[in-house]
């Protein structure tokens, strides 16, 4: 059972593939919960939904390869564009003009593209551990060789295409081990190799290999050009992300910065109830501002 | 002793009257605490002004009559005419371009007016127990009555029994009345602010604005009686010109001003209401905790 | 004469032809004024210039064709290219490397054509009426006139004088029809005149080379619609409902497409820079502000596992007495959580007792308003109205109240420890919803007394803050965790609040945990007094009197009493040796000498001297009384007048010891006072044992919470 349900489900047709999406009907501005990495469908937002629901209306989508959306076949299904077009079709469907981002991971990519294709579409952004190359990888995934075949792996050699296909279920494990590295995560846990069982290594593969394009220098200057009011958050005990990241990130943007400390890569679902009450409070000052103008 | 003493403090002088002001802080951006009815001088901020001038620059100012300002019978010294000028001048002594206003009571009446004919110079108003004539039926039954009884000449009448801590009847308003202030403003006062604060153990606040009364006397507010003043339309239309975001915060049990002049100002100038249960015509003294963070709250969102 | 001046101006050349512009220096973002097409020039936007310039570099110039501009007449010249090349050269040239572009009307697609082309120089866009092709249906008038442009006609009759041959030979009174169309609003002379006047500083010929050569220029629809969708700055788009000009339909398609905001402005005409300057104002500073945006800003926050138990301790900076109370609660505390965070909310003198127990003195201490200062400035020679002192304190106690919730706000502390912090527990119980962690009160006296010379007024008063305080109380149980009163049950006055209230004494047991007295420091036995006489230097054939009055600046009257004495208590009691301590707020020179008198500043641990002492003549604090009554020395007490503590609670209390000699100061005279002291002097003395254990026990029941 969950704890709120939409108002509205649907499917968008992009070019044969379907993307589906849910709306939950509300007055005041609309949230949009973008996917991540197409290792989760959207119930990666389930601490997030029911409250931001009651404040404001809320749109998530299940990215590509997840959940109740298509899943095409090679990296061209799964680029940068293809999830920023992804949501305008949703944005198009669900009659959103414009609305606040909210991203995880690699969200921060198509979130980051979306304000570039179309700034008049976007109120404000919310990045949470943002998967954006502008500092270093952390140390520990320097061994990660993506294409090798490697007999045993062992932690982030894991992150292995060879691999994928033959533990999908231990390379899950792994990494969602390092997704929560808080004590006592293992609910977070135990949802998230769930949700990470409901793709598909292809899909996996092929969604990594679509981010190759994604470098320092464009990132970069997506986050200068972002004119939008954007607030990042981000553990410093992540361990998928350099926190460095986020830090540069909300340099070069401009935004705001909240670190939470002790926190892991996925602090929407280990730490709600700050997120949540972070995203509502960055909401409503946009909210507000907008009435001082009128 | 002052919990937080001016950083700087002057006269300036407007129309030949020296006006007395302080400055507290150097923050952005400036608040200008607006004098109220000279039966009060800029003291009656003290419970804001520390706090307030930690996060902005704060100004005060005595209004003429009372204070270290001069204190001029001329009628033509006071009312809110004049003190369009004072405030502007205010600014302009202070090098503000702009300020977030804020007043009590009749101070209302002076931020109404300023930021409908200055809007470039008010960021922001907010007005507490706000005294702006702007309703015609109801409330306005005590004003008739005090238009009519101000002149008269009464016998001897009781003292009042706020320093006792016995309540005055409401019949006791016919000490508002130009004799009585000239025979004993004092007692007025202690029935005034009896009236005005009636929270329970409001001791030491009665007791500070009556003590602030004595800065003027009975022939300054006759005088001020008499100042030409606008009426009803005249301030409606003033409220109906403010462009700037309003924050109104008054007193459910306010026995000076009832809070339907608050609502009805909240429709004109388009503000924001907040509305304090149990709480009289006073709240910035009785409950300045919750004043305080109203007023940081909304200067930080017009400041934004 | 001008409302402002430009800080510089000049001109640039581009291709043989001048451009006028002026600068008005500030430090921040630039706001360029664009001029619209050759009827009007810089001088469009006075009513912008003086108020932007306020807060924002501002750059402005006029058009070709108009003001101090070069005024060629050829068609080729006004092509819409030449005219967005003048913009850019005037960037170039006044060091304008970014921007928000403002236009009104026809400037507007020569901005939107910098803000796609140069889109690095543009940080924002504001269009006032603006006139953009195709976007939307524009006003009949232009059309149906436009139709017409080439043909003469036998006469011209409104907007029939848009008219090519009516302008080579009548402009003016084309200008005159036209602003009186174009600024409907009432009472608008003025605004008219002016821009008449502006239009009158290019003539017919040139503006008839413009309307050609903009004729020709035109986009294709769907070039335009591109153009506006490609914008990726901030655009503010302001409209009148009544431009006859523009018709609003294009503001509001302007703002569709770029996704701009839109402000319509009812009954607004075209001119709104002339005829709404401060609607229009505004609403530029408060877009520019937006585009300009805030500096990050961070911000942190802690996993609740991941954070240490943290305490913000308040010691009641009223006397010194409580600063070793609290240190050695604090020490107990550490002892029974030894990760324990303690921070000090304090202000001097407490500070200084801390700092040099090397504890943390939370940095907000800094803001705090001087609460021993306003104590002393209340004092009036050996008196000071304790009660009306604390009333009028109220400002101070909220000004340092609002200090305290910000520093809980942002603090996450789990517990706050309140030592008579009065102002905490009072605007607490009157704002409930702002309290933050556990809290602790601790007091040793509970209950206002009226002194009898404050008459009814004060009775009535003393039992007003009492009522309110019990009704907190019980209206608020959870507003203190504990409470705590540093003494034992018997140590309470026996009177009522007031009448119709409770006897203090049951209130305060059912409403307060005892941890018996807290000295601070464990009296020496009576070996350890042997070895302490000596090393502070006290003979063994010496009569030692210590006189002493605290810390507190309140007193000097009493030491120099005390020192009158001294010669006839000298000439009795030949061995008394009499040290006078002035403490840190009394200059030890200001007092009387006498042959053989010992005056001193401050004295290292003074609570030695005391507890090895042969008298000791204090004031009536509690503090100090107790800790002679605890070491069991002789002493004389001289109570300040008026003071309601020192005279009932405290007199109470050492009663309740068989501590102490009360004295009044008021009444005794040096004489009397040196007989007491002879009298006094090395008495042998029984009082009741005072409790060593008080800082550990309320150690104990603070614990509990954290």
């Amino acid at each position: 059972m969950r704890a709120s349900l939409p108002t509205e489900e649907g499917v968008v047709d992009r070019d044969g593939v379907e993307i589906a999406y849910e709306v939950y009907e509300n007055d005041g501005p609309t949230v949009f919960l973008l996917p991540t990495w197409s290792i989760f469908h959207s119930r990666i937002w389930k601490m997030q939904v029911p409250y931001l629901a009651r404040h404001f209306r809320v749109v998530v989508a299940d990215g590509r390869g997840t959940g109740h959306s298509g899943r095409p076949a090679g990296p061209a299904g799964y680029t940068v564009s293809q999830f920023a077009e992804d949501a305008f079709a949703v944005m198009d469907a669900t009659k959103t003009a414009a609305s606040v981002f909210v991203s995880l991971s690699c969200g921060a990519l198509w979130a980051l593209e979306i304000g570039d294709r179309a700034p008049h579409r976007v109120a404000g952004s919310v990045f949470i551990g943002p998967a954006v190359p502008l500092a270093p990888q952390l140390d520990e995934r320097r061994v990660q060789r993506c294409d090798e075949i490697i007999s045993d792996p062992q932690e982030w050699e894991k992150y292995n295409v060879a691999y994928w296909h033959r533990e999908h279920l231990g390379f899950l494990g792994f990494v969602v081990a390092k997704m929560f590295t808080e004590p006592h995560s293992t609910k977070p846990i135990e949802d998230s190799i769930s949700w990470g069982l409901d793709t598909s290594p292809q899909v996996l593969t092929d969604s990594d290999r679509a981010l190759d394009t994604v470098t320092r220098l464009g990132v970069g200057r997506q986050a200068k050009r972002a004119r939008y009011p954007i607030l990042v958050i981000q553990g410093d005990h992540d361990a998928v992300r350099n926190p460095a990241q986020a830090a540069s990130f909300a340099e070069l943007s401009r935004g705001d910065l909240l670190k939470l400390q002790g926190s892991g890569h996925a602090p929407n679902v280990r730490d709600p109830v700050q997120v949540n009450l972070a995203i509502k409070e960055f909401v409503d000052r946009l909210a507000a501002r907008k009435t001082v103008l009128a | 002793m002052r919990a937080r003493e001016p950083d700087r403090s002057g006269m300036v002088e407007v129309d030949g009257i020296g006006i007395a002001y302080e400055v507290f802080g150097d923050g952005e951006p400036t608040i200008l605490l607006l004098p109220t009815w000279m039966i009060l001088h800029s003291r009656f901020w003290k419970l804001q002004v520390p706090y307030l001038s930690r996060h902005f620059r704060v100004v005060t100012y005595d209004p003429p009559g009372n204070g270290k300002s001069e204190r001029p019978l001329d009628p033509k010294a006071h009312g809110v005419y004049p003190h369009l000028r004072y405030t502007e001048r205010m600014l302009d002594q202070v090098g503000a371009d702009a300020a977030v206003l804020v007043g009590l009571s009749q101070g209302g009446e002076f931020g109404v007016s300023f930021a409908a004919e200055r809007p470039d110079r008010v960021l922001g108003m907010v007005l507490i127990g706000p005294a702006v004539a702007v309703l015609e039926k109801g409330p306005s039954e005590r004003a008739r009555f005090i238009i009519q009884n101000f002149e008269r000449t009464h016998p001897p009448l009781p003292p009042s029994g706020v320093p006792r801590g016995v309540p005055d009847e409401p019949g006791d308003w016919t000490k508002y009345n130009r004799q009585y202030w000239l025979g004993d403003l004092e007692d007025f006062a202690w029935f005034f602010f009896g009236q005005a604060l009636p929270e329970p153990h409001s001791t030491k606040q009665i007791e500070d604005c009556v003590g602030w009364t004595v800065g003027t006397a009975g022939e300054l507010l006759g005088a001020e009686w008499d100042a030409p003043n606008g009426d009803i339309a005249q301030y409606r239309e003033w409220a109906a010109r403010v462009s700037c975001p309003v924050l109104l915060i008054h007193g459910v049990d306010d026995r000076i001003v009832p809070i339907d002049y608050a609502e009805e100002l909240a429709r004109l100038t388009r503000g924001r209401l907040l509305t304090i249960e149990g709480a009289g015509h006073i709240p910035l003294a009785r409950d300045p905790v919750k004043v305080n963070l109203a007023i940081r709250d909304f200067v930080e969102v017009v400041a934004a | 004469m001008r409302a402002r001046y430009p800080d510089r101006d000049g001109i640039v050349e581009r291709e043989g032809i001048d451009l006028y512009y002026e600068v008005y220096e500030n430090q921040g973002l630039t706001v360029v004024l664009v001029p619209t097409t050759t009827i009007l020039n810089s001088r469009q936007w006075k009513g912008q210039i003086p108020y932007l310039a306020r807060r924002y570099r501002v750059v402005t110039f006029d058009g070709r064709g108009n003001g101090k501009s070069g005024k060629p007449d050829t068609v080729d010249a006004y092509r819409t290219p030449e005219l967005v090349e003048d913009i850019v050269a005037v960037l170039d040239s006044t060091g304008t490397e970014r921007a928000v572009l403002v236009a009104l009307c026809h400037a507007t697609p020569w901005i939107l054509d910098i803000a796609t082309r140069a889109s690095h120089r543009v940080s924002g866009l504001v269009a006032i009426g603006p006139h953009v092709d195709h976007i939307a249906a524009g006003h009949a008038h232009w059309a149906r006139a436009g139709a017409r442009w080439n043909e003469t006609l036998d006469r011209y009759e409104g907007w029939e004088m848009f008219n090519r041959h009516f302008w080579l030979h009548d402009y003016p009174t084309w200008l005159e029809f036209f602003f009186s169309e174009l600024i409907p609003e009432s009472h608008s002379t003025k605004q008219r005149e002016d821009a008449i006047s502006w239009g009158l500083g290019t003539t017919g010929p040139i503006r008839v080379s413009e309307l050609e050569a903009r004729a020709q220029g035109v986009r294709t629809p769907e070039e335009t619609i591109a153009v506006c969708q490609s914008v990726s700055q901030p655009v503010l788009v302001i409209h009148g409902t009544d431009d006859r000009c523009q018709a609003v339909e294009k503001g509001r398609a302007l703002a569709e497409l770029t996704g701009g905001s839109l402000i319509e402005v009812e009954g607004g005409g075209h001119g709104l820079p002339g005829r709404e300057p401060v609607k229009v104002n505004l609403a530029i500073d408060t877009f520019v502000r937006q585009v300009e945006g805030a500096p990050m800003r961070s911000q942190t926050w802690t996993r609740a596992l991941d954070r240490r138990r943290k305490v913000l301790y308040i010691s009641s900076p009223i006397g010194l007495g409580h600063a070793r109370r609290d240190l050695a609660i604090a020490q107990e505390l550490r002892a029974l959580q030894p990760d324990l965070v303690i921070e000090w909310l304090a202000q001097s003198p407490v500070t200084d007792v801390l700092e040099h127990a090397g504890e943390r003195i939370h940095p907000a201490s800094e803001w705090l308003a001087s609460e021993s200062s306003h104590i002393a400035s209340e004092a009036t020679g050996h008196e000071l109205h304790c009660f009306q002192a604390l009333r009028s304190m109220d400002e101070i106690l909220l000004a340092n109240f609002m200090i305290f919730q910000e520093v809980v706000e942002e603090g996450n502390h789990d517990l706050i420890i309140g030592d008579e912090a009065w102002d905490i527990d009072h605007f607490w119980h009157e704002n409930p919803e702002l309290k933050r962690g556990s809290h602790v009160w601790m007091t040793d006296f509970v209950g206002f007394i009226p002194m009898p010379e404050g008459g009814e007024r004060e009775a009535y008063l003393t039992a007003d803050y009492n009522a309110e305080m019990i009704e907190h109380i019980a209206r608020f149980p959870r507003i203190r965790d504990r409470a705590i009163f540093v003494g034992n049950p018997d140590d309470i006055y026996p009177e009522v609040f007031g009448p119709d209230l409770p006897k203090i004494r049951d209130w305060t047991e059912d409403h307060f945990q005892f941890s018996g007295y807290i000295t601070g420091f464990t009296p020496p036995t009576p070996d350890q007094a042997e070895e302490w006489r000596a090393e502070v230097g006290f003979g063994e054939d010496e009569k030692v009197c210590v006189v002493t009055v605290g810390g507190s600046g309140v007193g000097k009257d009493l030491l120099e009493k005390v020192i009158e004495a001294y010669p006839m208590a000298k000439q009795r009691l030949p061995e008394l040796r009499m040290i006078v301590v002035a403490g840190p707020r009394i200059e030890p020179g200001s007092l009387p000498g006498h042959e053989g008198l010992e005056v001193y500043g401050y004295v290292d641990r003074l609570y030695r001297h005391l507890s090895v002492c042969d008298l000791a003549v204090v004031q009536g604090g509690l503090t100090t009384t107790m800790e002679l009554t605890a070491a069991g020395r002789p002493f004389l007490y001289f109570p300040l007048r008026s003071h309601f503590e020192q005279n009932f609670h405290v007199r109470h209390r050492l009663d309740q010891y068989g501590a102490g000699r009360y004295m009044e100061y008021h009444t005794t005279d040096p004489d009397q006072i040196a007989e007491a002291i002879v009298d006094g002097t090395g008495k042998t003395v029984r009082y009741s044992p005072v409790e060593t254990d008080g800082a550990a026990r309320a150690a104990a029941m603070i614990a509990e919470l954290v």
